[in-house]
């Protein structure tokens, strides 16, 4: 009798461990429940997330190929303007996402503007956008100075300036300075001016370049009796020897004029892209260069820009109106004498960038960046 | 019969208010524990329901504000106008937009609004949609050096006020009143 009592005694034991049990199943269970649908959530927000990160670094990559000509082997683009699929890999690679797919990656032309747009898949999600890059033209900062030295500007007498002068070291006798709208001393511009020269130096190493010993044997300068006349219209024209001048000088048109050797002005003035009988300046803008020595130019009316390696020592007789319409650069110091007038115009600047498209001289001193100006994602 | 008797002996008074006392303190025990499950329950259905909603504010922000080309944040405001306004390249919907504002009313409730196009092919700013659940006690912006920071009071029914700091960083650089250009 004993013995079965104890059995119904165990028999409620093994019950309440069942309803135990049960109520821990079920709890475990919700529990599960709960946990699976959050972790679906918290997954879903990151495919998303993922996803459009993805996209963004789909259109960084391909904007670096923005320019790419598709004539080149193994281009980023095809002609369609689709992405080269190898290259659509290639990315895939880069960002380590085996389970990325880029269903589409394309680049198409607005004007001067370049669109990229990307339809990408990433575990499910896709994701669109849309990216549109602008060019920027940035240029080196010396071309907003009238005057820039990379070591000294001496102003040693009344000059007239209209416009910013920057010197790498002192701008001394400032109060001779009249009409500077800003003067920087200690700038940092040594190396843009080392940029313009290197420029300048592949001027003259282009296949293009008219090199004469001397102007008398130059086909494009005419002797006008009192005065002569250079056409340097969209050429680079490269004086090997010493520019010798016994009578004025009038330099015409947009192009660059290299001198190799020493300035000796015995008589006459420098002028440029001026009309001496109609007393007005042309839409021109010459370049001079002097690679070596000290030049030591006498101004009349000049417009464009006069750049020196060395020390240029520069005078424009103020009493007789002359003045340089453009900028004055020295690698080293600038001396500005008495009378002198700059006035800044950087219209000599575009002079620079389509001579270097002209004649191919890889440049540094106007720099083209494509920047994002619209961003579209759907 | 005597083990039949046996087995019929009741509890002992003491016996019974014995298992009472411990019955009743279990009881009290388990009330409490109840209790204290329940608030927690009911505070973390609140800050999940705070959450979901500052996430719905966050969601529908956020591309908007990567595709912003001009952000305006307004200090004082009505309902003609909004507290922030994002301008982007008109998306191609039915019907198309080219804005979109967020505020809150006089009520407290967050809304936005689109600048919808309208058949002559203009855009005018539409009605304010209310889109969640809990009131917004605060909203503010602030822009630094091309980061957007964003504050949100959700205001939940219990009284409670619940603050998010959200920072966000614009795609397009503001391209100010020329778009941009440069030399």
């Amino acid at each position: 009798m004993n013995l079965k009592k104890m059995k119904r005694q165990d028999g409620s034991v093994l019950i309440t461990g069942l309803i135990f049990m049960l109520v821990l199943i079920i709890l475990v269970g919700a529990l599960s429940l709960s946990l699976n649908s959050e972790l679906k959530i918290v997954n879903n927000e990151h495919r998303l997330v993922q996803a459009q990160y993805y996209a963004e670094s789909v259109i960084n990559y391909a904007s670096f190929y923005l320019e790419e000509d598709v004539s080149e082997t193994a281009s980023f683009w095809t002609g369609t303007g689709e992405v080269n699929p190898g290259k659509a890999k290639e990315i895939i690679n880069k960002l380590k996402a085996p389970d990325l797919e880029i269903i589409s990656l394309r680049r198409m032309k607005d004007n001067e503007n370049y669109i990229l747009s990307t339809n990408i898949r990433y575990k499910g999600v896709r994701d669109n956008l849309m990216v549109t890059f602008a060019p920027f033209h940035e240029r080196l900062g010396i071309f907003d100075k009238a005057m820039a030295a990379g070591g000294n500007v001496n102003v040693n007498g009344k000059t007239k300036v209209d416009g910013p002068v920057a010197a790498g070291g002192d701008v001394n006798n400032q109060h001779n300075l009249e009409g500077a709208s800003d003067i920087q001393e200690n700038a940092d511009i040594e190396k843009e001016l080392a940029l313009l020269e290197g420029f300048l130096e592949e001027a003259v190493k282009n296949s293009g370049t008219i090199s004469i010993s001397s102007l008398e044997y130059c086909e494009y300068a005419t002797d006008n009796g009192d005065h002569i006349i250079l056409d340097i219209d969209e050429k680079i024209v490269y004086i090997t020897g010493n520019l010798t001048m016994d009578k004025s000088l009038y330099i015409m048109g947009s192009g660059f004029l290299i001198i190799e050797g020493s300035l000796n002005q015995n008589n006459g003035l420098l002028f440029a892209n001026y009309n001496s009988d109609t007393g007005t300046y042309t839409d021109d803008y010459a370049i001079l260069y002097f690679r070596t020595g000290n030049p030591n130019p006498k101004m009349g009316n000049f417009k464009g820009a006069m750049v020196g390696k060395s020390d240029v020592n520069i005078i424009t007789e103020i009493a007789k109106g002359f003045e340089i319409i453009g900028a004055v650069y020295s690698g080293n110091n600038l001396n500005v004498n008495e009378g002198t007038n700059v006035k800044h115009d950087d219209g000599f600047v575009e002079v620079l960038k389509k001579m270097a498209d002209k004649y191919d001289i890889p440049d540094e001193i106007v720099i083209t960046t494509y920047k994002m100006v619209d961003w579209m994602e759907f | 019969m005597m083990r039949i008797l046996k087995c019929e002996k009741g509890f002992s008074l003491v016996e019974v208010i014995l298992v009472m006392g411990i019955i009743t303190l279990m009881l009290t025990v388990l009330y409490a524990v109840f209790m204290n499950s329940s608030s927690v329950y009911d505070f973390n259905t609140e800050k999940i329901s705070v959450q979901q909603d500052h996430r719905a504010i966050i969601e529908r922000m956020a591309p908007y504000i990567r595709m912003a080309k001009k952000i305006t944040i307004n200090e004082s405001y009505d309902s003609s106008n909004d507290k922030v306004r994002f301008e982007f390249t008109p998306i191609i919907d039915s019907p198309s937009y080219n804005g979109i504002g967020f505020g809150i009313k006089e009520n407290g409730e967050f809304y936005y609004r689109k600048c919808i196009e309208t058949s002559s092919g203009d855009f005018e700013w539409g009605n304010r949609m209310t889109f969640i659940n809990s009131r917004v006690s605060s909203f503010e912006l602030s822009q630094d050096d091309g980061k957007l920071t964003i504050s949100i009071e959700l205001l939940e029914k219990g009284g409670n006020k619940y603050v998010f700091v959200d920072e966000f960083y614009p795609r397009v650089p503001d391209q100010g009143e020329n778009g941009g250009e440069k030399e």
